[in-house]
């Protein structure tokens, strides 16, 4: 990367109360990307937001904005001369303030009619000037986001924090809201670094993922990249529900209920997970589909019509005459009978194998 | 996010660095270290040997003033119980005639200073009063023909202490029954338990925390009190110290009683704290709903309808119409410039001692909050507000002691060095009187500026700092704001302590300058009752101001239950 980052974390390490939270990350925000940083709830995200905004101090570590030092051990540069804005998930707006009052405050430096000026121009941006002297308590949930980014938008700053900023709207707003504030900050250029545990949400919004676990980078890349080359279980997991089968590579390859599946480098021997998406499981009605080559047959527990896909319950018996419980995502055009017999098989594309857990 | 705010909001050390010590920790500690200089003078007096004076006060009058404060506790302790525990519990969760207007009427009698209802009941009882000399009259009886009670005992100390103090046990015992989980009651109804049955063994031990808390505050006034048991010549010992210090010129034997008082201090502090903290846990478990009231009819709404009348009547009303009587009477004579003099007094003390201390609890509760709970400015709080436990007398006492001698060194150093002698510069002075009320008074405004500022979400702070404001400013323009109701209810609170407020006052007070208070003292001492009654009244107006604040608040306290 030839340009200097916008935000550079190295090395940073944090403990509350002794306990390690977060260990060793370290990352970099381009000018003018969105990066998603990405995990469940717990795994650190949020503190490392607020360690780069200033407002936990820095314990370990180095964080830079544009190339400059703000906190390494030395120096800690208080949250107000950061030059960050920062959206939190409930808004915060100041409830003695107008919505315009709200916006302005960040833009001290500005005279009055100025300021005014500059607040009534972010406002129009989100589409709030009809609100612009109206109080907080009277906007609903989504008017009081948009104005919270309004404000945190207001004195431009090099860089912007969301926390969660779509977390307390609902599903519907959620996406309408989630998709303003996309091109609002695509069109502006702004460089910003979202906190969210919602894969989704992530992969719709950002040009790139840090996905944390446990206070530690799980893996970072294009969301495609995590997507269809996940490095662990972990990532594989967190991105959609799984079908899992545990088994031992003999000769290179995995017997599975699916017949056998390619270990690739893997030694003979090692106990591994073999970890395939619903997406991969491919079901079709019996005697379509060209034969039954490849085909297992399974029967149907029961079928789900979900809004774009059929979510598929199977039952597939395996060599020790155990019963297997699948679950299969088909495009929703297709939706089988309870009990119905079906052919069933993999795109091997997506199914993943690491090492079973405790064996890393 | 929830949780990691939560983990990083209780996160208390940065390393052993000192990076936490800049402008508000070095005043949030400077604060505790200051006000508690007094407690401190007054408890290493332990550690000095004790002089002859201290032998002979040990041996002669020592065990009169434990004996009699042990007395006036048991008694003012039983009694608050009772009366408060039954009118919160009549109030909470029954329905009869005219349980709205007590509701919040029984707080009246706190506006009521003890020595204010003892000066007004001597006059009503004494020999020469009205009642004494209507019986006489009526009955045609002469003295020495008949038997009536002595006001001026102890028996009358505990009498006229219950009636003012008992709305403290009403307040916390209120709150703990309201707060109780309907459920609760419901289900052991439902076991079987009758009315009766589910409050003594289900409402009662339940409220246990918030009772013992309520009674642990009025026994820590009734240690308080000088003006009452002064009066009545019963000895104790604030009147000891007094009596030591002043009639005596005895310094240090009468602070080495005032540290022996602090052991009694320290036990119930510790009652306190303990209950409190139980009282705390509690309250995640309760559930809002409007209580299903027991309805009252015929004769037992009227016998609710008495029980609470009568704290009500004797507590606030009688002797408020008596000081009105008496104020109108005596009005020609003592309602002059003077009168307007001492009121001036008492308001500018009031005043600035308000102002003071809620502009240092806004800058010590703001830093505490900047510094996400830091354990030793935790502490430093904390120190801050211990003196609410401790009697006026030996604050006096704590305070005197080192300005008295912080002017003698400031004198011969001045002298010594530039021949000029300022006199009394701390002590003796408006400033000693000051810090004498921070000292006592700083809890009040620190748990109710600390209350309302939990109440504005960290994210506030977070925005405004994102923002580009610098910590003193986001408390300007951010916190002020949204807190500003708040401060003005603390201000109001410390205003009327302030207000009425004896024994620091009295002791620490500049020659010839008097409160409203200080001058009731002195012509009650000089058996002119009457006299003294337009500024025991004034005082009682003043006091009632928060008693309206504080019922509006309760009033609201509970959603599902807003009229009362």
């Amino acid at each position: 990367m030839s340009e200097t980052a916008v935000l550079e974390l190295e090395n940073v390490s944090h403990a509350f109360d002794r306990v390690r939270v977060i260990d060793e990350v370290s990352f970099t925000v381009a000018p003018g990307e969105l990066l998603g940083l990405l995990g469940p709830s717990g795994s650190g995200k949020t503190t490392l937001l607020r360690l780069a905004a200033g407002l936990e101090e820095l314990q370990e570590g180095r964080i830079l904005i544009n190339g400059q030092p703000v906190a390494d051990g030395v120096v800690q540069v208080p949250p107000e001369s950061r030059g960050v804005g920062l959206v939190f998930q409930e808004g915060a707006l100041f409830p003695h303030l107008t919505v315009v009052g709200n916006v302005a405050f960040g833009l001290a430096r500005l005279k009055g009619a100025e300021k005014r000026r500059r607040a009534l121009e972010v406002l129009e941006l989100v589409g709030m000037t009809a609100f612009a002297e109206s109080y907080p308590h009277v906007l609903s949930g989504g008017q009081q986001q948009r104005v919270a980014l309004a404000r945190a938008l207001a004195p431009s700053p090099r860089l912007l924090l969301l926390d969660e900023p779509f977390t307390g709207l609902d599903a519907k707003l959620r996406s309408q809201i989630r998709d303003e504030t996309l091109h609002i900050l695509k069109d502006s250029g702004t460089t910003t670094l979202i906190v969210t545990h919602d894969p989704e949400e992530a992969m719709y919004m950002v040009d790139r993922i840090v996905l944390l676990n446990d206070g530690a980078i799980a893996q970072s890349g294009a969301p495609e990249e995590l997507y269809c080359h996940p490095v662990n279980a972990f990532v594989t997991e967190f991105f959609s529900s799984i079908n899992r089968i545990t088994g031992v590579v003999k000769g290179n390859s995995i017997e599975t209920p699916f017949g056998s599946i390619a270990a690739g480098e893997m030694p003979d021997g090692t106990a591994v997970d073999v970890l395939i998406r619903p997406e991969a499981v491919r079901v079709t009605p019996l005697g379509t589909d060209g034969g039954e080559v490849d085909a297992v047959k399974a029967r149907v527990i029961t079928a789900r019509r979900l809004r774009r896909a059929s979510f598929i319950h199977l039952c597939i018996g395996n060599f020790e005459g155990e019963h297997l419980h699948f679950h299969s995502r088909v495009p929703a055009r297709y939706l089988p009978g309870d009990d119905e017999t079906v052919n069933v098989r993999l795109d091997h594309s997506q199914i993943f194998i690491f090492p079973a857990d405790g064996a890393e | 996010m929830s949780a990691d705010t939560l983990v990083s909001r209780k996160w208390t050390g940065r390393g052993a660095g000192l990076g936490w010590l800049d402008g508000w920790s070095v005043f949030t500690i400077g604060v505790a270290a200051l006000v508690s200089v007094p407690v401190l003078v007054v408890l290493s007096h332990f550690f000095i040997p004790a002089g002859d004076v201290w032998r002979h006060l040990a041996e002669t009058v020592l065990t009169g003033y434990v004996v009699n404060s042990l007395w006036l506790m048991i008694g003012v302790g039983t009694g608050t119980l009772v009366i408060g525990v039954a009118t919160a519990w009549l109030v909470t969760m029954c329905r009869f005639w005219g349980r709205p207007i007590f509701e919040w009427a029984l707080l009246l009698p706190l506006a009521v200073p003890a020595y204010v209802i003892a000066y007004t009941y001597t006059g009503l009882f004494e020999f020469a009063g009205p009642v004494q000399g209507y019986l006489r009259d009526s009955l045609d009886l002469g003295k020495g023909d008949y038997w009536f009670p002595e006001i001026r005992s102890i028996g009358g100390a505990i009498a006229m202490m219950t009636l003012v103090l008992y709305p403290y046990v009403y307040l916390l015992s209120r709150i703990a029954f309201l707060e109780q989980s309907v459920a609760v009651l419901e289900v052991s109804r439902t076991l079987g338990c009758h009315p009766w049955r589910s409050f003594f063994s289900v409402a009662l031990p339940l409220a246990r925390p918030g009772i013992a808390a309520g009674v642990a505050l009025a026994l820590m006034e009734t240690l308080n009190d000088f003006g009452t048991v002064q009066y009545f010549a019963v000895d104790t010992f604030t009147t000891g110290i007094f009596r030591t210090w002043f009639g005596m010129g005895e310094a240090q034997a009468a602070t080495q009683l005032a540290a022996t008082l602090m052991i009694f201090i320290f036990a119930l502090v510790l009652i306190e704290r303990l209950s409190r903290g139980r009282v705390r846990v509690r309250h995640t478990t309760s559930r809002y709903r409007a209580l299903p009231r027991y309805r009252l009819t015929g004769a037992s709404s009227a016998a609710a309808s008495t029980a609470c009348v009568l704290p009500i009547f004797l507590g606030f009303a009688l002797p408020g119409a008596v000081l009105l009587d008496w104020t109108v009477e005596t009005a020609d004579r003592m309602i002059d410039a003077r009168f307007f003099a001492y009121t001036a007094n008492s308001f500018s003390l009031a005043a600035i001692a308000s102002l003071l201390a809620v502009a240092i609890a806004l800058v010590m509760v703001y830093g505490l909050r900047l510094h996400q709970q830091n354990k030793v400015l935790v502490f430093a709080a904390r120190v801050a507000s211990m003196g609410y436990a401790v009697p006026g007398a030996v604050i006096a006492v704590g305070v005197l002691l080192p300005f008295a001698w912080f002017d003698t060194v400031l004198n011969d150093w001045l002298r010594a060095g530039f021949d000029v002698s300022p006199g009394l510069v701390f002590s003796g002075t408006i400033f000693a009187v000051i810090f004498a009320y921070l000292v006592r008074f700083l809890a009040i405004s620190l748990n109710t500026v600390e209350a309302s500022l939990d109440k504005v979400t960290t994210g506030m702070d977070d925005a405004s700092r994102t923002l580009g404001r610098k910590p003193g400013n986001t408390l300007l323009n951010v916190h002020l704001p949204m807190i500003y109701g708040s401060l003005l209810t603390a201000g109001i609170l410390v205003f009327v302590d302030v207000m009425k407020e004896l024994p620091a006052t009295l002791f620490l007070r500049p020659f010839n300058f008097d409160t409203l208070a200080v001058r009731t003292y002195q012509l009650a001492s000089d058996e002119r009752l009457a006299d003294a009654s337009s500024s025991a009244l004034a005082i009682v107006l003043v006091g009632v101001i928060p008693v309206v604040l504080l019922s509006i608040a309760i009033a609201r306290s509970r959603p599902g239950h807003g009229k009362g």
